[in-house]
């Protein structure tokens, strides 16, 4: 193989990124249902045993069906785990969660009654569809400019 | 890990498919074709050889009463494709300093 075929390959594998990062945009429902999800998992943590399993049960059915409209909407399935930078927005999600579960345990004695717990679970909810929103823009962008 | 060119990615069509396939968990066949503009024949020997090499998981599954078939790029695979991306850029890389050089 020669510099100009091997030039060529490459410019093929970008791209080929290029139309993938196109066609790898998802609506802000999407978005929504995952900082739902993350909401979910935090107040079965703090709800009483009787109700942390149906809703870890709607949790696990959210996964499904949102894996299942992904493959029929756009004949893909991607998830969060990625190379590139997105990385570090599943490691500040991750973070997040961990503060939040952190602050629901220690801090507060009765989360179902408590306001600053449905106000964390608010918070969770929102900034986990906002982090949901940059991975995809970080993704795209990793794409584009051939970083992945 | 070790920059080598594979000669089962060689072919431009097999390598932009497992380039899209390092970029998604699952691909639908239709997707791969839609991307890439090939006829369902060419698609189909190309991901048959990609996954005679190892290199891609092929899955036939059923949706709307009909079957799909689907794609995933297997360890190997992608292993396969990192080495031969840095065999590639290596090869253009002492090109260009090869010319700078004079």
């Amino acid at each position: 193989m020669n510099r100009n075929e091997a030039q060529s390959a490459l410019d093929a594998v970008k791209n080929t990124d290029r139309l993938m990062a196109d066609r790898m945009t998802w609506p802000l429902w999407r978005h929504a249902i995952f900082g739902v999800m993350m909401a979910l998992v935090l107040v079965s943590i703090a709800s009483p045993l009787g109700a942390q399993l149906p809703i870890l049960g709607i949790v696990l059915l959210s996964i499904f069906l949102v894996v299942r409209d992904d493959k029929k909407r756009h004949g893909m399935f991607v998830s969060g785990y990625q190379k590139g930078r997105t990385g570090w927005v599943l490691a500040l999600q991750f973070a997040f969660f961990i503060a939040a579960l952190v602050a629901t345990e220690f801090w507060i004695e009765a989360p179902s009654s408590s306001p600053l717990f449905w106000t964390i679970a608010a918070a969770m909810l929102i900034g986990s569809t906002m982090l949901s929103l940059l991975w995809e823009k970080i993704y795209q962008a990793d794409l584009r400019r051939g970083r992945v | 890990m070790r920059a080598e060119i594979d000669m089962a990615l060689h072919a431009p069509a097999r390598l932009q498919i497992v380039a899209m396939l390092a970029r998604a968990d699952e691909l639908e066949f239709a997707t791969i074709r839609e991307v890439l503009d090939v006829s369902d024949s060419v698609l189909s020997k190309h991901l048959t050889a990609l996954s005679d090499a190892g290199y891609v998981k092929i899955v036939k599954a059923p949706r709307d009463g009909r079957q799909r078939t689907w794609a995933s790029l297997t360890r190997k695979g992608g292993t396969a494709f990192a080495s031969h991306m840095a065999a590639l850029r290596e090869l253009t890389a002492a090109a260009e300093q090869a010319v700078a050089t004079g």
